[in-house]
């Protein structure tokens, strides 16, 4: 099993999302349980620490994270006061579909770095500083 | 959390097929999460305007993609974003073009760039 290593600095920023331990290939977060019963199964395990780029996509998602945080929190409200008053109006609505929005960016933005890791990058030919 | 981060973050907004006026709300949630974090200055804006200079200079496309790449260390991916976002900004007015002081600061600091090239 390959694992690759998120360090304090990282985790603390997104616990909910960034954790310590990914599996390379697949990017599927493990405890040091799971590591400590693979080795007990005698499975070989490698640990590397996370490369320059897969530190900056786990933070690019911590802040992706955040932000989707405070977007709940605003459809949260705007759903609270749409409660209070019946029908829901214009401006609750608009509030809603804003929410909506800007959620849906926040999604697209997190795509191309949900596979995290190195191995799931796309080689990026011809542009070195990509 | 490092500025390279919201850099990208803010490069990946640009090339998302959305309402500007949405992207615009994302992009100042972004700001907010990087002053938060004590982080200021992102290029994108001056990237962008670097680049609709240069256009309202009359440079050459490919010309400006190899500045932008110079100056701000991009491939030429992210030079022809800069570019393709400054095309959406309106220009200056061709009669008050040579009047800005800013366009003869430009080319002094563009100077060595150029020699670069």
């Amino acid at each position: 099993m390959k694992v690759v290593y998120f360090d304090r600095e990282i985790t603390d920023q997104a616990p909910s999302l960034i954790g310590s331990f990914c599996v390379d290939p697949g990017a599927r977060w493990i405890s040091l349980v799971d590591i400590v019963a693979a080795i007990d199964r005698g499975e070989p395990v490698e640990i590397r620490p996370a490369s320059e780029g897969e530190r900056q996509r786990a933070e690019g998602l911590a802040v992706i994270g955040g932000i989707a945080v405070q977007l709940t929190q605003a459809q949260a409200q705007a759903a609270g006061a749409a409660a209070t008053t019946h029908p829901c109006s214009a401006t609750e609505r608009r509030l809603c579909e804003n929410v909506h929005a800007l959620r849906g960016i926040g999604l697209e933005l997190a795509k191309p770095l949900l596979g995290l890791l190195d191995s799931s990058m796309p080689a990026a030919a011809g542009d070195a500083h990509e | 959390m490092r500025k390279a981060t919201y850099q990208q973050l803010l490069d990946g907004l640009a090339s998302i097929a959305a309402s500007e006026d949405t992207k615009r709300q994302f992009e100042e949630l972004i700001r907010r999460s990087a002053a938060l974090d004590g982080v200021t200055g992102l290029e994108r804006s001056e990237r962008v305007q670097f680049a609709r200079r240069l256009l309202d200079l009359h440079q050459p496309r490919t010309i400006i993609s190899k500045r932008l790449m110079v100056r701000y260390e991009i491939g030429r991916t992210q030079a022809y974003k800069a570019i393709n976002e400054a095309l959406q900004l309106s220009g200056f007015p061709d009669g008050n073009r040579t009047q800005t002081g800013s366009n003869e600061a430009l080319d002094e600091r563009t100077l060595n760039e150029s020699r670069l090239l």
